[in-house]
């Protein structure tokens, strides 16, 4: 005999998921009745990009036609057909979110040039991202994430962002033979020879430690106290950056060293303030400095920070966990302790050119913001993957990595982040970075470019 | 301090709402810190969107934050008690609407990132806290709010006609159904209630602590703890129990960092999981459930005696 209770839910289950996928798909991109518009969110922007087009005087459309072709008189021939998928690990969700929607916004953008030049050059495959959400700090896992994507039978992978997360799929790579890169790891542990981890970022040991080392030293500061993030890419850099602050003199003094997954810092805070009234009780207010190297949970410990004056006393530096972040300038009270206390901080100097400019104006038009310097990298390794598809006509991991490395696509090859040259460990060769900082103007908190250290002088270019 | 008595408000009413839905069917409820989510991504809507104050909407958060629970009552836990479902049963499928409404949270964060191009993950909304005295209103209204929160729930159980059925239907669901009373109704308000609770937990936190889609379920152990030590059947031992917790876990971490060093922060988590474990062993019931007149006539009694020991020692 048939229940007539579960019939009724059977029944208003059905209902509730027709209504649902109706409301989604009438709703997808509106807002709900009776709150603004977006539309009136993104005008103020619009007209900001428009401003910036201008004064850059480059038409997009203009430099994505130049980059794509034209046309080809003669189309190509290939044997590949159909859709040839990348598998994206981006961190949409967790402690790296802000970044993951910038590279997976940039990772789309590149999709669709390569697929207008693949139509124009007569090749009858496309490519498509299936992008898994690697949740970093939120409970994610990268290495299900790829797991999922090698299911599906894709081999060539964009990402993941993080030391932590490269760390914990390179196994699965060197064994089954996938090749991943990384846009955006750093850690120097990861720089191995001969594996399939491949990073067009340079790694901190050559790139970002002794930039900071340096930047530290030019500053007057003799003694730094570093609040670390504990995994992988934190150590890392805290290393790099105290191997060369120290081989100029320099010294680090006990530190902190926090919980990855922590999001409340007010414990931390008061040991810093402890730590920091001792040490200018010692050495005085214009040698010590904190060296913060940190994601986006900076927004919590500056606001612990924000209740102690004593930590404001100092200078911070940053690196390029927060740099360009939105999330600081956005709260009032994050920024105006950021303000207060400098912090400049490093991140990889993408070389700037028109294919940069594009991807910057997707940024703010899409998202509202600029993209991290990262989102420049992300862009160029859909493109280097495409190419070298193209290149060997072969979609077979080795032949795609044989034919990206030099004399391969990569030697040619100049993107959005400019030339990439890999050393012998397949990470990006190191360049100089920029410093930011943020500034306050008429009440309103940004990210001013206060800075570049130049790599091959080992010294600083302020603004 | 002003972070642990902020910090410890908001886990009492947390763990009330958690008390409150384990009194009533019995069950403790994973999918909790959903609701907490609920109550954030309410206010981060309200101030990003609507503009406004975010203690305007704490009702809103209030009844959004209660209907999702009366929800989740209807139909997922009205039917399986039908059927007869077992504790276990119903604690596990509670772990699986965790995992559905956490997913729901991260599409909403999702739809506010891309359509009004705000930040929908990590944000702090302190910027939006009102100032009362020089210092962060929260600090003032959360102990209040709670407080409040308290003596109403009290009146309403003791002075409301409906207060009184939902006690005799805790005490005995069979019995008070002989009476005539609505035990499913008594149910349903209870979880609304209790949704309520958390999502104005969750309204507020975001005020002074990162906000997420998973910032409930991170603070899942600690509402538990709290609920444990207080007592699981009594709703106002899940305040007490809300305000140990969160004072041990910042200011006792706190101490114990100056003796030992930072490296003992990291451990922080820990606190509330040993506090259960003690509780468990030593007082099943918590604090509530204690015999503090028992407790204390034996305590004189050994002093006196003690006492009698050492003088006739001496003569």
């Amino acid at each position: 005999m048939s229940n007539p209770g579960s019939s009724k839910l059977i029944a208003l289950l059905i209902i509730g998921l027709v209504i649902g996928a109706g409301a989604g798909y009438v709703l997808g991109g509106q807002p709900f009745a009776g709150w603004y518009s977006p539309e009136e969110y993104q005008t103020a922007a619009a007209a900001e990009i428009a401003a910036a087009a201008a004064a850059a005087a480059v038409a997009a459309e203009a430099a994505r036609t130049a980059m794509i072709g034209a046309g080809f008189e003669s189309p190509v021939t290939s044997s590949i057909t159909g859709t040839v998928k990348l598998g994206g690990l981006f961190c949409f969700t967790g402690a790296l979110a802000t970044f993951g929607e910038n590279e997976f916004e940039a990772a789309q953008l590149a999709v669709t040039h390569v697929n207008a030049f693949l139509d124009a050059a007569g090749y009858s495959w496309d490519l498509a991202i299936e992008a898994e959400d690697t949740a970093l700090g939120a409970g994610g896992d990268a290495l299900e994430a790829l797991e999922s994507l090698y299911a599906r039978g894709i081999k060539l992978i964009i990402g993941p962002l993080a030391s932590s997360e490269v760390r914990a799929i390179k196994g699965y790579c060197d064994q089954e033979k996938i090749l991943a890169i990384s846009q955006s790891s750093t850690a120097p542990d990861l720089a191995i020879a001969g594996d399939y981890i491949y990073r067009f970022c340079p790694s901190d040991k050559n790139g970002q430690g002794p930039a900071l080392g340096r930047i530290l030293a030019i500053s007057g500061i003799k003694y730094v106290i570093p609040v670390t993030r504990n995994d992988a890419w934190g150590t890392g850099l805290e290393a790099a950056v105290k191997l060369r602050f120290e081989s100029l003199g320099g010294t680090f003094l006990e530190g902190i060293l926090y919980a990855e997954t922590a999001t409340e810092f007010s414990l931390e805070a008061s040991d810093l303030a402890t730590k920091v009234s001792n040490a200018i009780a010692l050495y005085g207010t214009d040698e010590v400095a904190v060296l913060h190297i940190s994601f986006e949970e900076v927004t919590a410990f500056f606001t612990a920070a924000a209740a102690y004056d004593i930590l404001d006393d100092i200078k911070w530096f940053g690196s390029d966990g927060t740099a360009q972040s939105g999330a600081m300038t956005e709260n009032p009270t994050v920024a105006a302790f950021a303000a207060a206390v400098d912090y400049p901080c490093t991140i990889f100097a993408p070389a700037k050119s028109a294919k940069f400019e594009m991807v910057r104006q997707n940024g703010q038009t899409v998202l509202g913001r600029d993209p991290d310097s990262y989102s420049y990298s992300v862009y160029d390794i859909v493109w280097c993957y495409a190419l070298s598809i193209c290149m060997g006509d072969s979609i077979d991991v080795t032949d795609v990595r044989d034919n990206m490395l030099a004399p391969g696509v990569l030697t040619n090859y100049f993107g959005a982040s400019g030339s990439i040259d890999l050393d012998a460990n397949g990470d990006r060769k190191a360049g100089d970075y920029f410093i930011w900082e943020i500034t306050e103007a008429d009440g309103e908190y940004s990210w001013t470019l206060a800075g570049t250290w130049i790599l091959s002088t080992d010294t600083v270019m302020w603004e | 301090m002003s972070r642990a008595i902020v910090f410890s408000s908001l886990l009492a009413l947390i763990s009330l709402g958690l008390t409150l839905t384990y009194l009533t069917t019995k069950v403790p409820n994973f999918a909790h810190g959903a609701f907490v989510a609920v109550g954030a991504y309410v206010t981060l809507t309200a101030v990003e969107i609507w503009q406004t104050n975010p203690y305007i909407f704490l009702i809103v958060a209030f009844i959004v934050g209660g209907l999702t629970a009366l929800t989740q009552y209807i139909i997922v836990f009205k039917p399986l008690m039908r059927k007869g479902s077992t504790v276990v049963g119903l604690m596990i499928t509670t772990i699986a609407i965790e995992f559905i409404l956490l997913a729901i949270i991260n599409i909403y964060a999702d739809y506010l990132s891309r359509t009004f191009k705000i930040r929908s993950r990590y944000f702090l909304l302190s910027s939006y806290d009102l100032s009362i005295g020089g210092q962060r209103g929260l600090l003032f209204i959360a102990p209040v709010l709670t407080a409040c929160t308290v003596i109403l729930l009290y009146l309403i159980l003791t002075k409301t006609k409906f207060g009184v059925a939902m006690r005799a239907a805790i005490e005995s669901p069979s019995l008070a159904s002989v009476v005539g009373i609505n035990i499913n109704m008594v149910y349903a308000v209870s979880w609304f209630i209790s949704g309520g609770l958390g999502a104005l937990s969750g309204a507020l936190l975001p005020l002074w602590f990162p906000g997420n889609p998973d910032m409930g379920s991170r603070m899942i152990v600690s509402a538990f703890a709290a609920s444990i030590i207080g007592g699981q059947l009594s709703i106002y031992g899940a305040v007490l129990g809300g305000f140990v917790i969160g004072l041990a876990e910042l200011l006792g971490t706190s101490t114990l960092a100056s003796w030992f060093g930072a490296g003992v922060i990291p451990y922080r988590p820990l606190v509330p999981l040993i506090a259960i474990v003690i509780t468990l062993l030593v007082a099943p019931k918590g604090l509530m459930g204690i015999n503090w007149n028992k407790l204390l006539k034996s305590l004189r009694k050994r002093v006196s005696k003690n006492s009698l020991q050492a003088r006739s020692d001496v003569q």
